[in-house]
């Protein structure tokens, strides 16, 4: 039998979905499932009839509809057709006898009381957790500042990540508030003893524009995180590079790759819509100057982005120096600009659309090699591009 | 009756209906006629008020008729059903001077 889904208006605007599925009836789709966002339909003679939602008390068997309960509703001419958690919808058809559910509205408030007070309740938790995850999750990542160049890393390399977890957030909690403001102004209404409206005007297109389409929008952002996971290259680090990336025979290290605290000479390389990005890890082992090793951030920004403005998130993330000001200038030929730690091991290098934060240790701590890694680099970019 | 207060129609009808214990729909049926038609009681209500009676101990279970489930009056239920028709009946006692007054009237008028 044909079958399809359709949106359904908010969740606890009761005579809102009371509408809308008599409304589809009418048009020859009749509710067989309600989902969280979605209802299934499936299509019959269009007619006419009734749909009333119930909410299952929660004091009642914990929400849930009882065989008993059910006996009584459909011995009234209700037939039951869809729920989900303790909101119930009983369909009767137009013209047969079966009474409204309640004569009095302060009856059917109390049905709500329980539901009004855990959507408030959970509302105000909920608010209350973010409140708190928020510096917890500032703290571990070191700080606001490393955070934020943390997030805007991420936003470069896999922008899906952050934008699903935001829009998730902002789609629930806009959702959790809609949902408790709903049935708080539901109750008000019936326990002043005002009727619920059965056919309402509109159908919550506020919940159905924002709350739907940010979910759909944080849908599409997993659907991009997944991709980029798919096409998302790893693995050894070749002998001549792939990318814009340097490897430390360009610098003067023939020797063979070893493995450093157990890991090996490794390239990561992904795309997003923002950047280009490749994570390199090199290691060797050279007799008597003990382990050399070669780690490269780089990005190739897409055309809109200067990477003026993303350079410093290069830095403060990192383990010794985090900020860019306690980084020396440095003129490089080829270069648009480069710093380094004087006596250090961190290099930053911009050209063009490419940076790159570099990570050189071969003992000597040299600001010297330090250039010639740079100068390499800057080799490297001008035949890349 | 002291502690009592006074009953919703719903919760006097449903006791005055459980006299004869009977399952939901019964009820319904019931308090129907015992109302001359005047009261139609829906299922929400119906099932509302049951909740609450069984919590109060007003009423119990007796047993099961397929899906549907018997109900019949307690002794608890029955003292608080006889409290409440002593407090409708003095209420309509204390109202019949209205009657009277009403008698008065019209016979001035004429």
């Amino acid at each position: 039998m044909k079958s399809k889904w359709k949106l359904h208006p908010g969740s606890y605007a009761l005579g809102e979905n009371e509408k809308f599925y008599g409304d589809m009836e009418a048009k020859g789709w009749r509710l067989v499932k309600r989902g969280a966002r979605w209802s299934k339909f499936q299509r019959t003679e269009p007619s006419r009839a009734r749909y009333r939602a119930e909410v299952v008390a929660l004091e009642e068997a914990g929400g849930d509809l009882s065989e008993g309960r059910l006996a009584v509703y459909e011995d009234c001419g209700w037939e039951h057709v869809a729920g989900r958690g303790v909101l119930h919808f009983f369909r009767a058809p137009e013209g047969t006898d079966a009474p409204e559910f309640y004569q009095d509205p302060r009856q059917q408030a109390e049905t709500l009381k329980g539901l009004r007070r855990r959507l408030a309740v959970s509302l105000v938790v909920s608010i209350l957790l973010l409140a708190l995850l928020v510096p917890v999750v500032v703290t571990v990542y070191g700080g606001t500042e490393s955070f934020l160049a943390r997030m805007r890393q991420l936003w470069l390399t896999a922008p899906g990540l952050p934008a699903f977890y935001c829009l998730l957030l902002f789609s629930e909690l806009f959702i959790s508030v809609l949902d408790a403001w709903q049935i708080g102004r539901t109750y008000n209404r019936l326990k002043k003893g005002i009727p619920l409206d059965h056919a309402p005007k509109g159908r919550g297109v506020l919940r159905l524009v924002l709350g739907n389409g940010l979910g759909w929008a944080a849908d599409l952002c997993l659907v991009l995180v997944a991709l980029q996971l798919v096409f998302m290259q790893r693995g050894d680090l070749p002998l001549e590079p792939d990318g814009p990336y340097i490897v430390l025979k360009d610098v003067g290290w023939e020797e063979d790759r070893s493995a450093f605290m157990g890991n090996d000479s490794e390239r990561e390389h992904t795309r997003s819509v923002f950047a280009g990005y490749w994570n390199v890890r090199e290691y060797l082992d050279y007799p008597d100057r003990g382990e050399i090793m070669l780690y490269q951030d780089v990005y190739r920004l897409s055309p809109w982005l200067d990477p003026m403005d993303w350079v410093r998130s290069l830095t403060a993330n990192q383990t010794f120096v985090k900020d860019l000001e306690e980084y020396t200038p440095v003129e490089i030929e080829g270069l648009d600009a480069a710093w380094l730690v004087e006596g250090g091991m961190e290099a930053v290098a911009v050209k063009g659309r490419m940076m790159a934060y570099i990570n050189y240790l071969d003992g000597a701590y040299s600001t010297e090699r330090l250039e010639a890694v740079l100068k390499a680099l800057s080799a490297r970019w001008n035949k890349y591009d | 009756m002291s502690e009592q207060g006074p009953m919703t129609e719903a919760m006097y009808y449903i006791l005055l209906a459980l006299l004869h214990p009977g399952h939901g729909y019964g009820m319904m049926q019931r308090i129907k006629e015992l109302s001359g038609g005047r009261l139609v009681m829906g299922p929400g209500t119906l099932y509302g008020v049951l909740n609450r009676m069984l919590g109060d101990g007003w009423i119990v279970f007796t047993g099961e008729e397929g899906r549907r489930k018997n109900y019949a009056i307690t002794d608890e239920g029955r003292k608080a059903l006889l409290a409440e028709y002593d407090r409708l009946k003095r209420l309509v006692a204390d109202g019949e001077m209205l009657e009277e007054e009403c008698r008065r009237r019209e016979e001035d008028e004429i």
